[in-house]
């Protein structure tokens, strides 16, 4: 079977749950897209603005690193042609002409103030204190220094990171290094432009100084950083592919987000990484004031759907209050002030108490209607025993005096008292109600004699049905009371028939003619006999049986009864089981 | 209603004072900004910028030249420096005496000169005389000889300020002058002493080395020989170049004498010889024995190789040949915003006992007789040698003239035409002809 929480739970758990589930799915909904959204939006606006940024710090850094390059070259053409002038000279030119090479170079350190010093790698005089701005190194040792690698193939290169001496102690320069050329095209010398690593990190030092820089080179090699450089150092590989598929652009990985930039009129790249925990802080934090909204919404809504179902929940215990507590007795008051749903609950309620209390009202009527006419029964009703010795003495008395006819009225008498008296059952055979009625005739044919004539015709099959007890001996004493009083000649005709599964009975007498408003003037007419037999027809079987007075076809009144078809089996299980075979 | 407008016009007065000041805060912290020209009214603004903001964070550029022992001296006394006064930062820019000058005239022609610049006495009438340097008058000299404070005066403003005296000597390698078994060299030795001992110890030497460094080429050496010779200063009185003809020409004879018996050292030795250059010098590299140095040199070279070296004045001729230099001036860049700071700073470091304890005898014997008083008992062997060598010369030092204007790069001409004689492209007569053409130009130069 379906679960049907409408049906099994309380309304205020589905209240709360219907509610909570919306505002969890609501809230749900809205912390994730603002995360997921806002963290998209943060990423693309830094990486935007990161991207320019890097763009104009390369810039930047270009303009400079383009200097250096440049003078490198003018000052590896000027080397070249003072150099010449050195060839076949004495060795007083030689001193010359190194001076001179070591003046040009030093004004292009005074010059630059981000150069550091210049290194000559050539077959002029070595020459190298740490106090000097040009040091000369002998061209064979270029060859034992761990950069020639980037040189060796290339006309220039610039040269990552490295440690030189100088008399501020060691000191992190990142290098220029340029082939000299003589008008042979036979490079000779390499001179190297020394820029301490602090000039280059001012140059790429944002404002803010707040995220992990590197510069690239177009190798893709690290050439210096700002703080951290494992990451860089760990994923080199991974930015240079970077680098190599997308001139700009930003991938996140873990907690790193990487922004690179590289222009492609320059062979440098600049890269940046931002904690991502720090950029989507923000975010975050949103993230997590909607969800503390929800919460707080969940805990309003829990007690908005309590105090909800409770408004909703309570008229209905009330109503079902007043319907446990019903009683006719104490009028459990409801709410008049509702004009909803529930008024009309109430009023529907109010109502069918009302009808109740009605019923009730005019069951206890007729209670004590049918307990008045009980007493009125009981009032009436004469001892049988008392009755029946009284008669036997009568009849005694009668034989005493050889009145043969009173004593044989009286014998006739004993035995209809002793039929209607009897303690039986209230309904009884036809053919036993027939005897008892033959017997109250014959008492009537004593004093009528002659001049009285009646019959019986009960069909076989109405012979088989049960009748109420003295049905008939009203009619037949209305007959002689009424009907043949005056008469000399009276005439009676008992008829039983089942027609239409009813059982039919006829009375018929010769007698006077039945009065119009017999039905409205009952005293009139039968007294409390017939009314008494109507009322017990009427309430043993309902308004569809009964009787009728009519003008008989013999002259006189005839009485048609109309009963139930009561067999035995019908019978047995008592009234009750007939009564209810009919409503 | 009109309580109310002057209130708030005077409040309003006071933000745009705030602004004003902290505006002006924040200009400090550039530090030799290029539109900061070096006019007359520059000491009068700095001034009132060191005031606004006594605490204001200031980056102060320093530069000297020197030894590394010099080097490292000056940058503890700049931390110490920081330590008490938190609001400044040092940038430093320190070499050897090569090229300094140059860069120097690089730097002031680009306007990014350093606010603090140490100043050489051939120089400072060059400098202050183009307006470039700023006036000292601020600084507390109460404690320094009134001679020595006028040497860095230039028409009696005070535009440098000496940080020690010292005395020119020379300096010879003691250990192996012992296992040559020769007589050392002395104070008040004379010019046929000179000779005898560079005969005596060339033939114990062998071939490859020398007994002195030529620094013939240097012009120091030829005024100490003139003075000697008893022909006066090199400059006369005038500013104009004085240099005797056959004082000049005997002495480069002489020397070229010398060079060709291997007493002197040949001319590409003494091409790449550096002085007090842990490889490049050439009596510590073991090429010689002898060369001129000047007292406050003392320390540097003792720290090279301690206890080898031996100490001995200049040559005497009729008199004698040394004198006594006030050394290692320190001037304020006119064009700097900082100059109160710089003042300040000068004023901590040539008067402040700690600090001279710090940088003892670098650059000569402190000038501030307090803080020499208060530096004596500290004294190292080496500073003790280093005193004792200027008290020796002390007494009959000859005079010192700071160089007249627009000859503080003679000395580098004068050295290029004395190389010519050291390779041998020139004679002594042609060298002497070429100088005083040379002379000449910057006679007219300077006028």
């Amino acid at each position: 079977m379906r679960f049907n929480p409408f049906k099994t739970m309380r309304i205020d758990v589905v209240f709360f749950f219907g509610f909570a589930l919306i505002v969890v799915i609501l809230v749900g909904l809205i912390v994730s897209f603002s995360y997921i959204n806002g963290s998209k939006e943060i990423a693309d606006n830094t990486s935007y603005y990161q991207q320019k940024l890097l763009i104009e710090l390369n810039k930047k850094l270009n303009t400079h690193l383009e200097d250096i390059e440049q003078s490198s070259n003018t000052a590896a053409q000027n080397f070249s042609d003072l150099y010449e002038q050195r060839l076949n000279g004495s060795t007083y030119d030689q001193m010359k002409v190194q001076s001179m090479i070591r003046s040009q170079l030093n004004n292009y350190v005074f010059g630059m103030p981000m150069l550091h010093s210049i290194e000559v790698y050539s077959d002029l005089r070595p020459s190298y204190t740490l106090q000097d701005f040009v040091q000369f190194m002998p061209l064979n040792q270029m060859e034992t220094e761990a950069w020639y690698g980037d040189l060796r193939d290339s006309d220039y290169a610039w040269l990552s990171q490295r440690t030189i001496k100088t008399n501020k102690g060691d000191t992190s320069v990142i290098s220029f290094a340029r082939k000299v050329y003589n008008r042979f095209n036979r490079s000779f010398a390499v001179i190297v432009f020394n820029v301490p690593v602090s000039e280059f990190q001012a140059l790429i030092t944002t404002e803010d100084s707040r995220s992990n820089l590197a510069l690239l080179d177009d190798t893709g090699k690290l050439i210096t950083h700002k703080e951290n450089a494992e990451f860089f150092l760990e994923n080199e590989a991974e930015i240079k592919a970077q680098l190599d598929a997308r001139t700009t652009g930003s991938k996140r990985t873990g907690d790193e987000f990487l922004v690179w930039a590289s222009s492609p009129d320059s062979q440098w790249s600049l890269a940046e990484i931002t904690s991502w925990k720090r950029l989507t802080a923000g975010s975050l934090r949103q993230s997590q004031i909607f969800l503390a909204w929800g919460i707080v919404t969940i805990l309003l809504i829990l007690v908005l759907a309590v105090f909800l179902s409770r408004r909703f929940v309570k008229p209905i215990a009330l109503l079902l209050k007043a319907m446990n507590n019903f009683s006719l007795s104490r009028r459990i008051p409801l709410p008049k002030d509702y004009k909803n749903e529930f008024g009309h609950l109430f009023q529907g309620y109010e109502k069918l108490t009302y009808r109740i209390e009605e019923l009730y009202d005019s069951l206890r009527r007729q209670h004590e209607e049918q307990r008045a006419a009980e007493i009125k029964a009981l009032q009436m009703m004469i001892n049988p025993h008392f009755l029946y010795n009284s008669l036997d003495q009568v009849n005694w008395m009668a034989i005493e005096a050889s009145q043969p006819k009173i004593s044989k009225m009286l014998s006739h008498l004993a035995s209809f008292l002793r039929g209607a008296l009897t303690d039986s059952d209230s309904l009884v055979p036809l053919p036993e109600e027939a005897e008892h009625i033959e017997s109250y005739l014959a008492f009537q044919k004593i004093r009528w004699e002659d001049r009285l004539e009646y019959r019986f015709d009960i069909s076989d099959e109405a012979k088989a049905l049960y009748v109420p007890k003295m049905l008939l001996q009203p009619f037949i004493e209305n007959a002689f009371i009424h009907g043949f009083h005056g008469k000399r000649q009276a005439s009676l005709l008992i008829e039983a028939r089942v027609r239409e599964e009813r059982l039919q009975l006829r009375i018929a007498d010769n007698g006077r003619q039945v009065r119009g408003d017999w039905a409205v003037n009952r005293s009139a007419k039968g007294g409390y006999g017939l009314r008494n037999v109507r009322e017990r027809i009427e309430a043993m079987f309902g308004n569809d049986f009964g009787f009728t007075l009519e003008n008989s076809p013999e002259g006189g009144t005839q009485a048609m009864i109309r009963l139930p078809i009561l067999d035995l089996s019908s019978c047995k299980g008592g009234i009750t089981n007939v009564e209810d075979s009919h409503y | 209603m009109r309580w109310f407008v002057k209130k708030s016009s005077f409040v309003i007065a006071l933000i745009v004072l705030a602004v004003g000041i902290s505006a002006c805060g924040n200009g400090g912290n550039n530090s030799a900004s290029p539109n900061n020209g070096g006019n007359a009214s520059a000491p009068e603004s700095s001034a009132t910028d060191g005031n606004a903001g006594a605490d204001a964070p200031v980056t102060l550029t320093i530069a000297w030249w020197g030894s590394q022992a010099r080097h490292d001296a000056t940058l503890k006394a700049l931390d110490q420096y920081k330590a008490l006064h938190p609001n400044v930062t040092f940038q430093t820019q320190f070499s050897g005496w090569d090229g300094y000058f140059d860069k120097l005239a690089v730097q002031y022609s680009a306007k990014k000169a350093p606010d603090i610049i140490q100043m050489d006495a051939a120089y400072i009438n060059d400098y202050a005389g183009r307006g470039l340097l700023g006036d000292l008058k601020d600084l507390n000299v109460s404690d320094i000889d009134p001679k020595t404070v006028d040497s860095g005066k230039v028409n009696d403003v005070l535009y440098a300020i000496p940080t020690g005296v010292a005395a020119l000597g020379m300096v010879y390698d003691k250990t192996v002058v012992e296992k040559l078994g020769l007589e050392a060299p002395d104070f008040g030795w004379t010019w046929d002493d000179f000779y005898a001992f560079g005969e005596a110890a060339k033939a114990k030497l062998g071939d490859d080395k020398y007994v002195y460094v030529d620094q013939s080429a240097d012009l120091v050496d030829y005024t100490a020989y003139q003075y000697s010779m008893g022909k006066g200063y090199i400059y006369d009185a005038d500013g104009n170049l004085s240099i005797d003809k056959d004082t000049w020409i005997n002495y480069m004879t002489k020397m070229g004498e010398l060079r060709d018996k291997g007493i002197l050292t040949p001319a590409d030795i003494t091409t790449t010889d550096k002085e007090l250059d842990p490889q490049q010098d050439s009596v510590i590299n073991g090429n010689a024995i002898a060369r001129h140095l000047f007292s406050n040199q003392v320390g540097s070279i003792d720290a090279l190789k301690p206890g080898a070296f031996g100490f001995a004045s200049m040559p005497y001729g009729s008199e004698a040949g040394g004198w006594l230099k006030p050394s290692m001036f320190w001037s304020v860049n006119a064009q700097s915003p900082h100059q109160a700071e710089a003042i300040k700073f000068i004023d901590w470091l040539i008067n402040d006992q700690e600090a001279g304890k710090t940088l003892g005898l670098t650059r000569g014997t402190p000038v501030s007789n307090k803080v020499l008083e208060a530096l004596t008992p500290t004294f190292s062997e080496a500073d003790q040698i280093s005193t004792d060598f200027l008290n020796k010369v002390t007494p009959d030092a000859q005079k010192f003239i700071n160089d007249p204007q627009g000859w503080g790069n003679f000395k580098n001409d004068y050295k290029t035409i004395v190389e010519e004689l050291q390779y041998k492209q020139s004679t002594p007569d042609k060298a002497y002809e070429k100088l005083m053409k040379l002379a000449e130009e910057y006679a007219a130069e300077a006028k």
